[in-house]
C-alpha cells in the first residue's frame, strides 16, 4: 500500500488518569490518510482513551497529537471542539443517536451544534446524498427510534461524515449488531471511507473483522509501540 | 452565549398585565355648556309673556301651541315633546293645566311649577264625572280651576317663580332679571288694584260666564259669577238658553264675560234677556293683536265700563 | 438562532404530555394569583365606579347593600317600596337634583327601570338609534337587552307577569321601542326604560278604558248615579298605551302614595348633602339613607379578605408547583445526561446545547406566560359580568 502523508501522528503521549489508576503511554504512532486501522486488545487498555485523546475530548499530560495537520494539543477547547465536528467523524458501539429526531436531522446535527457551521444547500445536499449512500433514502424522515440497529448505525455514520471528516474514529461500531447487520455496516463504513480516502481507525474486539483493515495493532499493555 | 441571551430576552419579555377591555361607556353628551340665551319651554302664552318680560334677551321662548288650539287641551307631537326635552327650562302653570304635561317623559330638574306656591289655595272644580269599577270603590277624576293668572296676585307670584329659576341657572344676571320682573310686577300690581277697585264697586252684583274659566277672576275679586258651557263662536242650543234663563231666577245677572267676542246672534239674544256681552280674554294663547298686557288692559277697561 | 429553536421544538414536540404539564403548570401559578387579583380589581372598579357615580339613595330602611344592590344593578330581589311622596319631598327642597327608581318589573330577565329621563344623564347613556322616551308607554332598551329581546327601534315589547298563576290583575303592558341605547358596558345595557308611570301602569295604578259616557261602553254599565258610572267588570281595559286610547289613561289615588323602590339624590354641596342625610337620621324614620360608596367598600372589604386568603394559599401550591416543575426539569436532564454528552463529543458547542436547553426551558415558560396572560386578559375582558353574577345572583 502506498503509505501518504501521515493523517495523525501521536509522539510520547503520556495520560494519566486523575486517579493514577490507568496510564496510557504511546512513544510513537502514526497513520497514513486513508489508512484503516483496527485497534485490539482486551479492556481496560486503553483502547478507548486513544481514540479520545485523537478526538480531543481529553488532553494528555505530555506529548503531542496532530490529527490532519493540527496540533490537537496544543489547541484550546473551542478549537478543539471545532476541529474535531469539522474534521473527525465519531462511531460510537451505542450509536448515540438523538431520538426525536429523525434520518435526516441526526445527519444534520452537527450543523446544528456549531455555530460556525452553516446549514445551507450544500449541507443539505451532502446529507442526503450520505442517506442514500448508506442505504436509507427511503427513510430519511423516519424517526431513528423506528429504525433497525443496523440502519441506526448507518444513520450514524452518516453523521460522522457530513462535514467532511478526513478521520473517523470508530469505537465498536458493530459490537451491537447481529452477524447479518455487522456485516452490512461494515461494508457501508468501509465503502464511504475508501471512496473518500478518509482515515479510520476502529477499536474492535471482533476479530474476524481485522482482515478488512489494513493494520492492526494491538493494546496489550500500557505502553503502544508501532 | 449570544444565543440564550436572545432566547431569554424572547421568552421573558411577554407582558402579563392585560389592561381590561376598559370601561367604554361613553359620557352624556349634555349641551354644551354656552353663554347664548337660555331656551325657556312654556305651556301657554302668560308664562311666555313673564319669562320675555323678565328673561329678556337672556331667553328664547319655545311656545309651541298653534295659535289655533288651546294650549290647555293640546297634544304636543313626539318632536314638540323633544324640544321641551331639550330646554333649559320648562315652565309649567300647574293647578293642573297642559293635559299633555303628565303623560308625557320631562326632565324633571328642569321643570318650574310656577303656582306651586298657593298650590294650597287651588280651586276645586265640582260636578265632574266620576266612576266606580273592581274592587277599588268609587274615584273621582278631580277637576282643579287651572287659569290662575286671572289672579293677579298669583300672576306676580307665578313671575316671581320664573324670576328665581332663571336665576338658579343665570345667577351672574340676577340683576337683569330683577329688573325685568320689578317693571312687570308693578304692571301687575296695578291691574290687581283696578280690579280690587272693581270689584269692590260691583259688591256681589251677579255675572256669568260663558265658560268656566274666571274662578280665581271671581274669588280675588269678589266677583259674582255663575258660569256656564258656551262657546264665543258658537250659538248656543236650546236647552242652553234654558239653562241660562233658570239661572237668572236665582242669579239675575245683566252681564256675561266671554272668553272672546261672541257671536252676534248670542249677543243680540242675551240682550233681548237683558243680558248685556264684555269680553275678558284669559289670554290663553298669543293674542292677535297686543301682547298680555294689552289684553289684560282691555279686560280691565270691559270690566270697568259696567262701573260706570 | 434558528437552529437552537428547530432543537428545542423538536424536542417540547416529541414530549407532548410532558411539556403540556409543564406549560399547564406554570399556566396555572401564573394565572392564579395575577388573575385573581385582575378579578378583584376589576370588581374594585365595577363595584366603586358606579358606586361613586351614585351619591345617594333613599329608601325604605332596610338592607343598605340590598338597597345599593338594586339600585345600581337592578338586581332581582327587590327591597321594600317607598312612597313616591319621598321623591317630591327631596326634589322641592332644592338639595340635590333626584331620579327615581322603580324596579320591580320584568321583560323575561330583563329589569324594567321606571324612572325620568334625568337618570339617562346621571348616568351618561346616550342613544345609539331611535329617541327618547317622550309619551307614556314609550320604552328604551339597553344595548343589551335589545339583542336579548331581539328588539329595535319600531318592535314591540311586554311585560312579564310576575308569576304564572298572576290572575290578581296586573296585565302585561305591550310598549313600543322607542329607542336602543348604546352600550355602556353596565347594568343599564340589561335594562328597558320605562317612564315611571308607566311602570305604575304596569302595576295597575294606572289604566286606561273604554269611555264609560260612551254609547259603545253601555254594556260595561252597572250602574249610573247622577254624574257618578259604576262599572262592570267587562269593561275593557287596555293592554297597550296607542297615540288613540293615551287620553283615556288616568291613574286612581294620590300619585305621592305610589310605589317607587329608590331614590337617587345628587346634592349640589356637601352642606346640602349633610342636611339631605340629617332629615334622616330619626330613629322613627321609615327611609334610610346610604351612600352606595361606602356600601359597596364594605362588600370590596370583605372580599379582599377573602382575596388574601385565596391568595396565600394559592402563592402556597404555587411554590410547590413550581418546585415540582423544577424537579422535573432536572430529571428530566439528567436522563438526557448521554444526549448532551453525546453532542459535546462529536464536537457540539457547549454554549450551543446550553442554548437548546436553555430554550426548551424557556419556551415552556414563554408559552406559560402567554397562556396565563390569555387568561388574564380573558379575566379582564368578562370580569365585570362574571362579577355581576358571583355577587349579584
Amino acid at each position: 500500500m502506498t503509505r501518504n502523508a501521515a493523517a495523525i501522528r501521536i509522539q510520547n503521549l503520556d495520560f494519566r488518569y486523575r486517579d493514577g489508576a490507568f496510564r496510557l503511554r504511546v512513544p510513537e504512532m502514526q497513520v497514513a490518510a486513508g489508512e484503516t486501522l483496527a485497534v485490539i486488545g482486551p479492556s481496560g487498555t486503553g483502547k478507548t482513551t486513544l481514540l479520545n485523546l485523537l478526538a480531543g475530548v481529553v488532553l494528555p499530560d505530555q506529548g503531542s497529537i496532530h490529527v490532519t495537520g493540527a496540533e490537537v494539543t496544543a489547541l484550546a477547547e473551542n478549537a478543539r471542539r471545532a476541529h474535531r465536528i469539522r474534521r473527525i467523524g465519531l462511531v460510537f458501539q451505542e450509536f448515540e443517536l438523538i431520538s426525536y429526531l429523525d434520518v435526516t436531522d441526526n445527519v444534520l446535527l452537527p450543523y446544528r451544534i456549531d455555530p460556525e457551521l452553516k446549514l445551507n444547500a450544500e449541507a443539505r445536499a451532502r446529507a442526503a446524498e450520505l442517506i442514500d449512500q448508506v442505504g436509507l433514502d427511503d427513510k430519511a424522515r423516519r424517526r431513528v427510534t423506528q429504525l433497525s440497529q443496523g440502519e441506526r448505525q448507518r444513520v450514524a455514520i452518516a453523521r460522522a461524515l457530513v462535514t467532511g471528516a478526513e478521520v473517523i474514529l470508530a469505537d465498536e461500531p458493530t459490537g451491537n449488531l447481529d452477524p447479518d447487520n455487522k456485516a452490512k455496516v461494515l461494508d457501508i463504513l468501509f465503502a464511504q471511507v475508501r471512496s473518500r480516502g478518509v482515515t479510520l481507525i476502529a477499536v474492535t474486539h471482533d476479530h474476524g473483522l481485522l482482515d478488512r483493515f489494513d493494520r492492526v495493532v494491538s493494546f496489550d499493555g500500557q505502553e503502544v509501540g508501532l | 452565549m449570544r444565543s440564550i441571551v436572545r432566547v431569554g430576552l424572547l421568552g421573558l419579555g411577554m407582558a402579563m398585565l392585560l389592561a381590561g377591555c376598559g370601561d367604554g361607556a361613553e359620557k352624556s353628551n349634555d349641551k354644551q355648556d354656552s353663554k347664548g340665551p337660555l331656551t325657556v319651554a312654556v305651556v301657554n302664552y302668560p308664562l311666555a309673556y313673564f319669562a320675555e318680560r323678565i328673561g329678556g334677551d337672556q331667553v328664547e321662548v319655545v311656545f309651541p301651541t298653534p295659535a289655533d288650539e288651546d294650549p290647555a287641551f293640546w297634544s304636543p307631537s313626539l318632536e314638540t315633546i323633544a324640544r321641551y326635552q331639550q330646554a333649559d327650562l320648562i315652565l309649567l302653570n300647574g293647578a293642573s293645566y297642559a293635559k299633555w304635561v303628565p303623560k308625557a317623559t320631562l326632565p324633571r330638574r328642569k321643570l318650574v311649577d310656577t303656582s306651586g306656591a298657593f298650590a294650597d289655595r287651588f280651586i276645586t272644580i265640582e260636578h265632574v264625572v266620576t266612576h266606580a269599577h273592581g274592587p277599588g270603590g268609587d274615584h273621582a277624576h278631580a277637576g282643579t280651576a287651572f287659569t290662575t293668572w286671572l289672579d293677579f296676585s298669583q300672576a306676580i307670584l307665578q313671575a316671581d317663580a320664573i324670576r328665581e329659576a332663571l336665576v338658579g341657572l343665570r345667577p351672574e344676571q340676577e340683576t337683569l332679571f330683577q329688573e325685568g320682573f320689578a317693571a312687570l310686577e308693578k304692571e301687575l300690581l296695578d291691574l290687581d288694584r283696578e280690579l280690587v277697585a272693581i270689584g269692590k264697586h260691583m259688591d256681589g252684583q251677579p255675572l256669568l260666564a260663558s265658560h268656566p274659566v274666571y274662578q280665581y277672576l271671581a274669588r280675588r275679586y269678589g266677583l259674582n259669577v255663575h258660569s256656564v258651557m258656551w262657546e264665543p263662536e258658537s250659538v248656543p242650543s236650546a236647552s242652553q238658553w234654558h239653562e241660562v234663563a233658570q239661572i237668572q231666577v236665582e242669579h239675575p245677572a245683566r252681564w256675561m264675560i266671554w272668553e272672546g267676542t261672541p257671536a252676534e246672534e248670542s249677543a243680540h239674544r242675551l240682550e233681548g234677556m237683558g243680558v248685556s256681552s264684555l269680553v275678558f280674554a284669559p289670554c290663553m294663547n298669543r293674542p292677535e293683536n297686543g301682547d298680555f298686557l294689552s289684553v289684560m288692559l282691555a279686560n280691565v277697561a270691559a270690566l270697568e265700563a259696567l262701573c260706570r | 438562532m434558528k437552529d437552537v429553536l428547530y432543537l428545542a421544538w423538536r424536542y417540547l414536540a416529541s414530549h407532548r404530555v410532558l411539556t403540556s404539564v409543564l406549560v399547564f403548570a406554570i399556566t396555572l401559578i401564573l394565572f392564579l394569583p395575577v388573575g385573581l387579583r385582575v378579578l378583584v380589581k376589576q370588581s374594585e372598579r365595577e363595584l366603586t365606579t358606579r358606586a361613586t357615580a351614585t351619591p345617594l339613595v333613599l329608601g325604605e330602611k332596610g338592607s343598605p347593600l340590598e338597597l345599593a344592590l338594586n339600585t345600581l344593578y337592578f338586581a332581582a330581589d327587590t327591597p321594600p317600596t317607598m312612597p313616591y311622596a319621598e321623591f317630591e319631598r327631596v326634589a322641592d327642597s332644592g338639595l340635590a337634583l333626584v331620579v327615581p327608581l322603580h324596579t320591580r318589573f320584568r321583560v323575561r330577565n330583563q329589569p324594567i327601570v321606571g324612572t325620568s329621563i334625568d337618570y339617562f344623564d346621571l348616568r351618561g347613556l346616550t342613544l345609539a338609534e331611535g329617541r327618547q322616551l317622550a309619551v307614556l308607554g314609550d320604552c328604551v332598551l339597553g344595548a343589551s337587552a335589545a339583542r336579548k329581546l331581539a328588539a329595535g327601534v319600531g318592535d314591540h315589547v311586554v311585560s312579564s307577569p310576575e308569576n304564572v298563576f298572576d290572575i290578581a290583575g296586573i296585565y302585561p303592558l305591550k310598549m313600543p321601542v322607542v329607542g336602543v341605547l348604546k352600550r355602556s358596558h353596565g347594568p343599564d345595557d340589561d335594562a328597558v326604560f320605562v317612564d315611571l308611570k308607566s311602570a305604575w301602569v304596569i302595576e295597575g295604578l294606572g289604566h286606561g278604558h273604554q269611555d264609560l259616557s260612551r254609547p259603545e261602553a253601555a254594556s260595561g254599565v252597572l250602574k249610573r248615579e247622577g254624574d257618578t258610572v259604576i262599572a262592570n267588570a267587562s269593561v275593557l281595559q287596555y293592554n297597550e298605551i296607542t297615540p288613540d286610547n293615551s287620553d283615556s289613561f288616568h291613574f286612581h289615588g294620590d300619585l305621592g302614595d305610589f310605589p317607587i323602590q329608590a331614590v337617587i339624590a345628587t346634592p349640589h354641596d356637601e352642606r346640602a348633602s349633610a342636611l339631605l342625610q340629617g332629615r334622616y337620621l330619626g330613629d322613627d324614620e321609615r327611609i334610610q339613607v346610604i351612600r352606595p360608596l361606602e356600601v359597596m367598600t364594605e362588600l370590596l372589604d370583605t372580599i379582599l379578605t377573602v382575596q388574601t386568603y385565596v391568595v396565600t394559599a394559592v402563592v402556597v401550591i404555587g411554590l410547590a408547583t413550581l418546585s415540582t416543575g423544577v424537579l422535573v426539569i432536572v430529571l428530566s436532564l439528567r436522563l438526557r445526561k448521554r444526549e448532551i454528552e453525546t453532542m459535546i463529543k462529536i464536537g457540539g458547542s457547549r454554549g450551543r446545547v446550553v442554548a437548546v436547553l436553555t430554550t426548551e426551558i424557556v419556551t415552556v415558560l414563554g408559552l406559560g406566560v402567554l397562556l396565563a396572560a390569555g387568561l388574564t386578559g380573558m379575566t379582564a375582558a368578562f370580569g365585570p359580568a362574571l362579577i355581576r353574577i358571583l355577587i349579584l345572583s
